[in-house]
């Protein structure tokens, strides 16, 4: 022991310093997280003064103004698609996870999980060419022959309105919601459900008694993110909604949200203007906060409910029951006396009118999973046949964009070009976000999970919410704005337009990663202290080695999401047609591309390159969301559920 | 020696202490994800510096060279009116130079507001810069005329064969909601035919040349219309009508015309010629209805450059095209203008040689530039303007002294 006292000490002692090194980074990445979302709540603030001197609460009552409208359309589009949204959703969650046969599950899960990663850019895109005529011509008339024209569906239908923005957003925030609540339901211990089965319940019975009770906190987290990406939703709103800024007096009135107006008018405003639209910027940013604030009060609410005896339960107050030694209080999980059960399972027309319920359930949850899987088929559809032959075309892939063609007769032969520069610049894009974004979220995860005090973790896992809510086009502008002030030459560059992905990419990866870290057992961690392991090592073998694949998946899901994203690039990447010259200058990138190819001009061989482009996309994120599958099962022991 | 017998105990590591088979192989399928994620991480960061062979030291180059460079990017952003001539600019000037441009057509507004924000070396607009955006420049500008063409009206009427025909105040009646429905009978006088749907009138959510041009006109005819709108770029204040939609950018306005039945709209002639659109002849002085061809375009052009012409560093605010007196002239016509700093370095411009290759730039299309237009329906300016335009490239300047030719 003398002999050894020495060195032994040295080796505990580095272990120490590198052990306190790595706890310092780890709080290092959470303060950079901080300090980006009060830089962001600042800079809004700050670059707003102009316009609040020149408004003050005028913002909010002067008609002349077309706040008010806007901050209205906000609101209802996303109430409205929350709506449309939440129904199906659950629908699709009960199947998915419940109900559908057992081959069908997988499929149905990969389908929702590509649906969340389809880019909106290519939903906007698809919502202009198809959904927008489709109800013009035929929805919206029906609608307005079904009600015969009146109250909410009274006025001309055009296609492009508060019910047309409401839908497409309802169609790009069920995949979300289906998603999560699902995974809700997996989470729910099977113990329960196996129990209401064996009491003669029917699957529905098992579902709805001991399945949706114990999910309903998680469900409302899922809806409350699908809530938040209604909110922020930028391109497809912008593109279906006719940008109209007034007060709706129908849903077949025109409208515009705080993103839409942002998105047409922040390129080409300048001193008070640009003031004025930051000032709704930071509108959107107190929206986003108060949702997230709202969906923590909530979820505590639900979690305690489920914890009394069920969100869903009409008698979640009643208390304790008085002792009962004979067992005639005892509840089935349908909450009716044991012994009345027992009776009525004997009973053939009760047994009839549950199948009943059952079917008339299964037909629900059918419907809504083929009125969710409908519009992602459509997608796919119309991408594979406007795009497919550029797709399977190589000189698609090295080529440039080609020069504008006028199609002036049917002999006119209009060269392909090809997205050479997109794809190549949105690699460079996704590889310079992920250097910071990957470090920064991952340590920051863990500082959450591993290291900071209870009350410290809520309060900043309430900020990595409130960012991973901010809508992405507030991030692109918040970049613009940053660079302009500080570097004003490379606020249009590839530097810039990577910055605003790291910042979507690092609350993503944080969150993701503090999740996964959690679900590793106490008992592991301390069975590893107790080996006597520094706390960092256990952090970082035992407990980052057993929540690797889920922390692997974010990272991949999170790098999806970066590789479609246009709104956030539109006004810092720039646009380019060429190949990558300097970080300093606009880079190509396939959302901007889809987007303007799809805008600003009708060159038949232009709008081939963005259905190419968009179609490409989806092959991206479908192989992405494969693999975290993919990575995600190789991981899972056999036969745990 | 003492150390010795403390080594093997220092070399136990517990995390390799549990030895039942499942973790062993569980940690080496571990190792196999980490490797891959390594492997992944890798490639994305070679691709990234791997292209990175500039990085920042691609502009420094200060001293004036006698030979052009290749391998510079200019950056222009601005109108999307002129976005299809201007990528046939790019691609020609990039195969015979080695340079590129990066042109964002983000909308007229937006060109000028990334030209007083030091984003980009030239802007392109349909609207002539007036006093206050000018002020918000950092230097004194150059005014180019570079190319032009009609603004086209559009419309989408099912079940109307014939070709629609307005005068420039039924327009301003349409877009201001007085006049409501086709069969009104103020249109009527013209055309025979038209439903009884009402009409849904279409303009630009973003900040346009085209909106410019269209309420230019609108502005001359229509008291009302010149005194709640005037002339502007900008999308709001704007009447309100009954049913009206808004959209970013010429082709999204195109494919909603031609997806919005009853529907009238206005863009550029390549965008409404691929959007199959049916376009509006528009009663000029001379009391035709004239289609928006290039020939009554280049006559409306040729026409009004009799108007006084202010030099490259004057005002060119009151300069308009539209309304041209003669008799076969389109009268909603325009030019599209380049501009620059006169002192090219107060602005994103950062190297001498940078200056060096937009001057060529700007040197190729007023001379090369100019014959592609027709090919993509769009006309030149005078001659006289041209020559101007050229004679005002010499007078550009890199931190106060002469740029020299290349």
């Amino acid at each position: 022991m003398t002999a050894g006292g020495p060195a032994l000490g040295r080796r505990v002692a580095r272990l120490r310093r590198l052990g306190g090194a790595f706890r310092a980074g780890t709080l290092a990445a959470a303060a950079i997280v901080v300090a980006l979302v009060v830089a962001l709540a600042g800079l809004l603030l700050l670059e707003s003064i102009p316009s609040i001197d020149r408004w003050g609460l005028g913002f909010f009552t002067d008609p002349a103004f077309s706040a008010v409208p806007v901050i209205v359309g906000t609101l209802l589009t996303s109430a409205l698609a929350l709506l449309i949204a939440v129904p199906i959703s659950l629908g699709v969650a009960i199947f998915a996870a419940e109900l559908a046969p057992r081959w069908l599950r997988t499929p149905l899960a990969w389908m929702v999980d590509l649906g969340a990663a389809i880019p909106s850019v290519v939903y906007g895109f698809w919502a202009l060419v198809v959904v927008s005529p489709w109800m013009a011509r035929t929805g919206e008339p029906a609608l307005a022959h079904l009600t015969g024209g009146t109250g909410p569906f009274s006025g001309l239908p055009l296609g492009e309105d508060y019910l047309t923005a409401s839908l497409i957003l309802a169609i790009m925030i069920v995949p979300t919601i289906s998603a999560l609540s699902r995974e809700a339901l997996l989470g729910v211990p099977r113990a329960p459900r196996e129990a209401a089965l064996c009491l003669g319940g029917t699957r529905w019975d098992a579902t709805r008694l001991s399945v949706l009770r114990p999910a309903a906190p998680g469900i409302l987290g899922a809806i409350m993110l699908g809530l938040g990406r209604a909110i922020g939703e930028t391109i497809a709103v912008a593109l279906v909604i006719g940008n109209i800024y007034q007060l709706p007096t129908s849903l077949f009135s025109q409208g515009g949200t705080i993103p839409s107006i942002l998105v047409n008018e922040f390129g080409g405003a300048f001193g008070l203007q640009q003031s004025e639209l930051i000032e709704l910027g930071l509108v959107l940013f107190a929206m986003s906060f108060a949702i997230n604030l709202l969906a923590r009060l909530l979820i505590r609410r639900a979690q305690r409910e489920t914890g009394r005896g069920g969100w869903f339960s009409r008698r979640r107050r009643r208390g304790v029951p008085a002792p009962d030694p004979v067992g005639t209080n005892l509840r089935d999980p349908l909450d009716r006396p044991l012994w009345w059960s027992r009776v009525e399972a004997g009973r053939p027309r009760a047994v009839r009118r549950r199948r009943v319920v059952y079917l008339i359930a299964l037909v629900l949850v059918v419907g809504a999973t083929a009125a969710a899987v409908y519009p992602l088929a459509s997608l796919i559809g119309t991408a594979v046949q406007q795009g497919g032959a550029a797709v399977v075309t190589p000189s698609f892939y090295t080529s440039t964009p080609p020069p504008y063609c006028l199609e002036t007769n049917a002999s006119t032969h209009c060269p392909l070009g090809g997205i050479g520069p997109a794809l190549q610049g949105t690699l460079i894009l996704i590889a310079l976000a992920s250097v910071v974004a990957v470090p920064v979220g991952l340590l920051t995860g863990i500082y959450l999970s591993e290291y900071a005090r209870r009350r410290t973790s809520q309060l900043l896992g309430v900020l990595v919410d409130v960012m991973v809510g901010v809508p992405s086009l507030l991030l692109g502008v918040f970049v613009f704005v940053l660079f302009l002030r500080v570097d004003p030459l490379d606020a249009r560059s590839a530097l810039s337009g990577a910055a605003a992905l790291s910042l979507l990419m690092i609350p993503i990866i944080a969150r993701a990663t503090e999740a996964a870290l959690r679900t590793v057992s106490v008992e592991v961690r301390e069975a590893a202290l107790a080996l006597g392991f520094p706390r960092h090592r256990v952090t970082l073998r035992v407990v980052l080695g057993n929540s690797k694949s889920a922390i692997l998946t974010a990272n991949f899901l999170a790098l999806g999401r970066a590789g479609g994203e246009t709104a956030a690039l539109v006004f810092t990447a720039g646009t380019s047609s060429y190949w990558f010259t300097s970080l300093r200058s606009p880079i190509a990138s396939l959302g901007p591309l889809i987007y303007d190819n799809l805008t600003i001009a009708s060159a038949p061989n232009w709008t081939i390159d963005a259905w190419g482009a968009a179609l490409v996309l989806l092959l991206i994120m479908a192989a992405v969301s494969l693999a975290a599958r993919l990575v995600l099962r190789a991981d899972r022991t056999p036969g745990s559920v | 020696m003492s150390g010795a017998p403390a080594e093997p105990a220092d070399e136990i590591d517990p995390t390799k202490a549990p030895s039942s088979a499942t973790p062993v192989v569980r940690r080496k399928r571990g190792r196999g994800i980490w490797v891959v994620v390594g492997v992944v991480v890798i490639v994305l960061i070679l691709v990234g510096v791997g292209f990175g062979t500039s990085w920042y030291g691609l502009e420094k180059k200060t001293t004036a060279s006698t030979t052009c460079a290749s391998g510079v990017t200019i950056q222009g952003a601005g109108a999307s009116f002129l976005n299809a001539v201007m990528s046939v600019w790019t691609s020609g000037y990039s195969t015979a130079t080695g340079n590129t441009i990066d042109y964002t057509a983000s909308g007229a507004g937006a060109g000028i507001t990334a030209l007083a924000e030091k984003q980009v070396d030239f802007a392109a607009t349909d609207e002539p810069l007036n006093a206050s955006d000018v002020s918000a420049m950092p230097g004194p500008i150059l005014t180019l005329p570079v190319t032009g063409g009609p603004v086209a009206i559009v419309y989408n009427i099912p079940g109307f064969s014939g070709v629609l025909n307005l005068t420039v105040p039924e327009l301003a009646g349409i877009y201001l909601g007085t006049i409501s429905n086709w069969n009104s009978t103020v249109l009527a006088a013209n055309n025979h035919g038209l439903p009884s749907d009402p009409i849904v009138s279409v303009h630009r959510s973003d900040q346009a040349g085209t909106t410019y041009v269209l309420t230019n006109l609108l502005s001359i005819y229509n008291a009302t219309w010149e005194k709640t709108v005037g002339t502007t770029v900008l999308p709001t204040p704007w009447p309100t009508t009954p049913h009206q939609l808004a959209e970013k950018g010429n082709s999204a306005l195109g494919k909603t015309v031609a997806a919005t039945s009853y529907s009238i709209g206005y863009l550029d002639l390549p965008d409404a010629i691929n959007d199959k659109l049916a376009t509006a002849g528009v009663l000029n002085t001379a009391g035709h209805y004239v289609q928006p061809t290039l020939a009554a375009t280049n006559g409306a052009i040729a026409n009004l450059s009799g108007q006084p012409i202010p030099p490259a560093t004057g005002s060119w605010a009151n300069v308009s095209w539209v309304n041209s007196p003669g008799s076969f002239d389109y009268p909603l016509a325009t030019l599209s203008y380049f501009v620059v700093l006169v002192d090219t370095s107060l602005g994103y411009t950062s190297s001498l040689q940078h200056a060096q290759i937009l001057v060529q730039w700007l040197n190729y299309v007023l001379t090369t530039g100019q014959g592609d237009s027709a090919s993509v329906d769009y006309v030149n300016p005078p001659a006289n303007i041209v020559t101007q335009d050229l004679n005002a490239l010499g007078t550009m300047e890199y931190q106060g002294s002469a740029i020299a030719a290349c």
